[in-house]
């Protein structure tokens, strides 16, 4: 049997031969990285079981930290480099006098954000704490080289180190956005090279909880800032998109897309000049790559990236560039077809996307299974949901009485209807974080799913939802079909019918609601 | 009760699956033979998942002991078929006492308060401080999507630090049947994650 190449990693590390190369590894998903960093808390934690920590020369305590030496300083704090005798390593430690400065203020919206913000590219945070009129939170100590001083150092990178850079920073954003939180100030120097090769994003100092709207300063350090947020309007996942694809034309190119003296000046070049495409300024990038970064500079936010993690998917599409010239006339009708869709993409409004997979989930881990693929009682289901607009999704099947159910949206269960744009959403859920999944049962020779995706509610749908909501759900590791809620005893097609809604139907919403039947074959059904 | 001697009760090499048939047929010395096997494990292993403020050596014996006690009153209902198996049980009935024993005694934190929302920071574990809270939960929500040798071998790599020729001769495995299992489950379990971000 051929060996997966992250398993024979991994079997590297089983076996003791040597450390495993993460980054290969996490190439293939952050939870690689996610992994890594659990392992490596249990491990300190055993170490620092088996000894008692030494006194160290130091500074001035701070709470159960020794302070060491000042590493920084700047306009949200000093830092330094401590040593935290609980967890028995060194720490990045940031301190201010508590008052009620605006910087006070960041530097507690820095915790909060850190604090809800646990994922492998982004700095872990350890505690925050006001001792004797100062406030202090400590980090993680990264050990390696900002970005910008490897760029100013080594020069430009190659388009791959970039491809995975922006991988990792896309994975970092994610999870910010996800927390409701705006980095606000990405750029070279707050994106640190561990000695490892993980990329960590830090200095989360402006970040700020973007759904409380605008902020009447301007954020961000000149020439990272997107357009929208120098005219004063508030930062938001898109700006940091911009930002971070300001980062990477900056490590492809070794310059800005724009430049300008001060704020204004930055706005008017934004405004004035468009940018030189990453591919003009330097050939040798991938098209797809360089094309990414392109639109992720747009002036206009809608023309951006619906989601970082569309961003994401762009950068780490790994089909070769060379693969789609075959022919020369292939060639002519693919160059005519670039040029069609940056057309429309200049011309059209935001457009309507949305992205969906279904996963199996058995012994063997998570899998995806597109329509006509093969399920197994006992394997757990689940369906992946990006969209660029707020969206109401319904999730039907039918059960064994071939009966349509509504399996999502379900009462108590989060998420809910509408569904926000540039989010990651997994169905069927959680309630109180215990995530759920379909349990697909024996009996049947199929399973038959109805996906529905619309920007307006569907009230033909959630009135039946509503009409046999359940007064609770059980709390257990997974959802079996039985506890779901039988909206009709009427064929999930004749059910969808009798509500104007199926596939050719769908034309009839005006591109408002779109609509995908999955079957999925039992094999060895009974 | 279990308690700890001044001498050390020497352990000969019998695998745990036979402790555990002698102890379910009231061989006393087996029991605590188990106990003398895995509480300086445990007890390791505790003292990265106890809070700051339980965090004192003694109260972290306590609760080990206790735990350990309770678990071995009750091997009549034990069906491990290897030690492995045997210390993941021992790790979830320690997980449950933990939890049990910070409800219990819930109180409100020594020091200053932020404010609500940073109040998880003034009482996490050692695990939760370096790891984070909802990464340990992913993680823990992620082991159980695997199967139960899986979880074993993870577990004992992962949580107790063990390498696979160590694994090999818990789960009762040649060297290299334990470095493909934990391979495996490794990399099933990463998947698991990665799918939760």
């Amino acid at each position: 049997m051929k060996t997966d190449p992250v398993t024979s990693l991994l079997e590297a590390k089983a076996a003791d031969e040597g450390p495993v190369d993460w980054r290969r590894a996490s190439d293939r998903g952050g939870g690689m990285r996610e992994l890594e960093q659990v392992v490596r808390g249990f491990r300190h934690v055993h170490e620092s079981t088996r000894t008692s920590p030494a006194p160290r020369p130091h500074l001035f305590d701070f709470g159960h930290l020794q302070v060491i030496a000042k590493i920084g300083s700047g306009a949200t704090g000093d830092v330094y480099r401590a040593y935290d005798r609980n967890l028995d390593l060194y720490v990045a430690l940031k301190l201010r006098r508590a008052g009620a400065s605006a910087a006070t203020a960041n530097l507690l919206d820095e915790a909060r954000c850190l604090a809800k913000v646990r994922q492998a590219n982004v700095v872990n945070i350890y505690g925050a704490a006001l001792i004797d009129g100062q406030i202090g939170i400590w980090m993680e100590l990264v050990r390696g080289s900002t970005l910008e001083t490897l760029l100013v150092r080594d020069g430009a990178f190659d388009a791959d180190d970039v491809r995975s850079i922006g991988v990792e920073l896309c994975r970092a954003l994610e999870a910010v956005h996800r927390s409701g939180f705006v980095h606000g100030d990405i750029k070279l120097q707050n994106i640190m090279r561990e000695d490892g090769g993980r990329t960590v994003l830090l200095d989360f100092g402006v970040a700020r909880d973007f759904r409380r709207g605008a902020d009447p300063f301007v954020s961000g350090t000149l020439n990272y800032v997107a357009p929208e947020v120098l005219r004063g309007e508030a930062a938001t996942p898109a700006s940091d998109q911009y930002s971070l694809g300001v980062a990477l034309y900056r490590l492809l190119t070794g310059r800005f897309p724009h430049d300008g003296e001060d704020y204004n000046g930055l706005l008017a070049h934004q405004q004035k000049y468009p940018i030189v495409s990453v591919s003009k300024v330097a050939p040798h990038v991938p098209r797809r790559i360089a094309k990414a970064i392109d639109r992720s500079l747009s002036i206009d936010p809608a023309q951006r990236f619906g989601s970082i993690k569309l961003f994401s998917a762009q950068l780490n599409e790994t089909k070769p560039a060379r693969a789609w010239f075959g022919s020369i006339a292939g060639a002519a009708v693919l160059a005519m077809a670039i040029i069609a869709i940056a057309l429309w993409q200049r011309q059209a409004p935001a457009a309507w996307e949305t992205h969906l997979q279904f996963y199996r989930i058995n012994a063997e881990g998570r899998q995806p299974v597109d329509n006509g693929g093969t399920l197994v009682p006992g394997d757990r289901l689940v369906l992946d949901f990006q969209t660029t607009k707020p969206t109401y999704l319904y999730v039907l099947d039918a059960d064994a009485g071939h009966a349509a159910e509504l399996l999502f949206p379900k009462a108590e269960m989060s998420p809910a209807n509408p569904l926000d744009a540039g989010t990651d959403y997994t169905v069927p859920g959680t309630i109180a974080n215990v995530a759920y999944k379909w349990k697909i049962e024996k009996g049947l020779a199929s399973d038959e799913f109805v996906v529905i995706a619309s920007t307006e509610k569907l009230t033909q749908l959630d009135d039946a939802a509503s009409a046999h909501a359940p007064n609770s759900v059980t709390r257990s590791a997974t959802l079996v079909p039985e506890n779901n809620i039988a909206v009709d005893r009427s064929t999930l097609t004749e059910f969808l019918r009798e509500r104007n809604i199926d596939a050719a139907s769908a034309n009839a919403f005006d591109g408002r609601l779109r609509y995908w039947r999955f079957v999925f074959p039992h094999p060895h059904a009974d | 009760m279990v308690t700890t001697r001044a001498q050390p009760i020497p352990v000969p090499d019998e695998p745990t699956s036979v402790l555990i048939a002698q102890a379910q047929s009231g061989d006393t010395l087996a029991r605590e033979r188990l106990a003398s096997r895995y509480l300086p494990i445990l007890r390791r292993w505790a003292h990265g998942r106890m809070p700051a403020r339980a965090r004192d050596i003694s109260d972290t014996d306590d609760i080990v002991q206790i735990a350990l006690m309770r678990a071995i009153a009750r091997i009549d209902d034990i069906q491990a078929e290897s030690s492995g198996a045997f210390l993941a049980y021992l790790r979830s009935v320690l997980l449950n006492h933990i939890r049990d024993e910070l409800r219990r005694t819930q109180r409100r934190p020594e020091g200053v308060e932020l404010d609500e929302e940073l109040e998880d920071f003034n009482n996490p574990s050692l695990i939760e401080e370096m790891v984070g809270l909802d990464r340990l939960r992913a993680y823990e929500r992620a082991l159980t999507t695997l199967t139960r040798r899986q979880q074993e071998v993870v577990i004992l790599h992962v949580e107790f630090g063990l390498d696979h020729h160590e694994i090999a001769a818990e789960v009762q495995s040649t060297p290299d049947g334990a470095r493909m299992l934990l391979a495996r489950a490794l990399s099933s379990i990463a998947r698991e994650m990665g799918h939760e971000d």
